[in-house]
């Protein structure tokens, strides 16, 4: 298996590099479209491999597997966010965005969990770059949170109640990551916070001139 | 790197008031404790679980005043990382001094892999509660800095213990 992983890595790597050639604003629009669908195609051909490492109960390939989707995807997030600005698309350009710095941040914890020489320099420096484009082509955001209590959490490996199970937040296991969801909130207050949970929750119009402004794009867009 | 010192709650007698076991030599104190005026008033941080679960698959036991599932978790509104108040009685210097570095080494550990991330350089606040070996009080202690900075924290949670 080590040197069936070590052709994966090879052809990845191949992947990625051609990729991020590719994952600046200058390039041609249609070239990253082209190859935002051939990393979809690729995406695809991870999962089934991923799907025959668990079917083997082998949890290194499975998450080696998961580590190299999350990396694709964030180079196909950045490329989304380049044509999406092309075409001027705000909203969809900062969604992109935000989707590209979660997976980010997965993709480091996943490497990290690892080990075994995976590098997470370059993706880190990928989010310090993300993080300059948030400021770079994005107008200032007012970003909504919600806070409150929860009475327990779900865990999204098991299914079972997080607070009781083995399963640890940020781990990979068997090639999916661990995350709890909350299915029972009990919301206390909405603020405004500048270091939101969730970036895409954010204040996208206010009245303005008879209409409503579009915080990003500025446009008067109808009632 | 930032350490404040002040004065603390009576961690034990407030656990006693508020119905909860004895307080050990180190544990994983709920939110609210210090000013909650019943039970119903504490909650766990966010992620008091996983840090929980993080020490005890390194092999160390922290005890949880009241089990994950009895309390209310706080869902925070912001992505700022707060990690749970962690009490450090004045007995564990004398009979388990090496569970203290093994704490602080452990959270610096989960910091690095959990928190940090992509963002290695991340400042994080944490709290302790220490008990005084000698005047048997409480004096809270927090450290805000980076990962790295976490080096010192036992040696301030010895000094703070035995002053």
């Amino acid at each position: 298996m080590s040197r069936g992983i070590g052709e994966l890595l090879s052809e990845f790597h191949e992947v990625a590099e051609r990729a991020q050639t590719l994952a600046f604003l200058a390039r041609a629009k249609e070239l990253q479209e082209r190859m935002v669908n051939e990393l979809a195609t690729y995406l695809d051909s991870l999962a089934e491999r991923k799907r025959a490492a668990v079917e083997q109960s082998d949890e290194l390939a499975a998450n080696t597997l998961l580590s190299m989707e999350l990396a694709i995807e964030v180079v196909r997030e950045q490329l989304l966010l380049y044509v999406a600005l092309k075409d001027d698309l705000g909203e969809s350009a900062w969604a992109h965005l935000v989707h590209a710095q979660k997976l980010c941040k997965d993709a480091v914890a996943v490497r990290r969990q690892l080990r075994q020489g995976h590098e997470v320099a370059g993706l880190q420096t990928l989010f310090e770059t993300l993080e300059i484009f948030e400021k770079l082509f994005f107008p200032p955001q007012v970003f909504v949170s919600i806070g409150g209590r929860a009475t327990s959490r779900e865990c999204t490996i098991c299914l079972g109640d997080y607070a009781i199970c083995d399963h640890v937040k940020g781990r990979a296991y068997m090639g999916r990551l661990c995350v709890t969801i909350i299915r029972k909130l009990t919301p206390e207050e909405v603020s405004i916070v500048t270091n939101p949970a969730n970036k895409l929750a954010r204040a996208t119009h206010f009245p303005d001139a008879g209409g409503m402004r579009n915080t990003m794009t500025w446009r008067l867009e109808k009632r | 790197m930032q350490t404040h010192i002040c004065v603390a709650y009576d961690v034990r007698a407030r656990a006693r008031e508020m119905g909860l076991p004895d307080v050990e030599d180190l544990a994983m104190l709920p939110g609210g404790l210090d000013q909650a005026a019943e039970p119903i008033g504490l909650y766990h941080e966010s992620e008091a679980a996983t840090l929980r679960k993080f020490f005890a698959e390194q092999g160390l036991l922290m005890q949880e005043l009241a089990s994950s599932r009895e309390l209310e978790i706080d869902v925070k509104k912001s992505a700022d990382w707060i990690a749970p108040v962690i009490f450090v009685g004045s007995a564990i210097w004398s009979e388990n001094e090496h569970v203290v570095s093994l704490a602080v080494d452990l959270l610096s550990s989960y910091i690095s892999e959990f928190i940090a991330g992509v963002r290695p350089k991340i400042p994080v606040k944490l709290t302790f509660i220490v008990e005084r070996t000698k005047q048997r009080d409480f004096k809270q202690v927090t450290f805000e800095g980076t990962v790295e900075g976490m080096k010192e924290l036992r040696t301030i949670l010895r000094q703070v213990a035995d002053e």
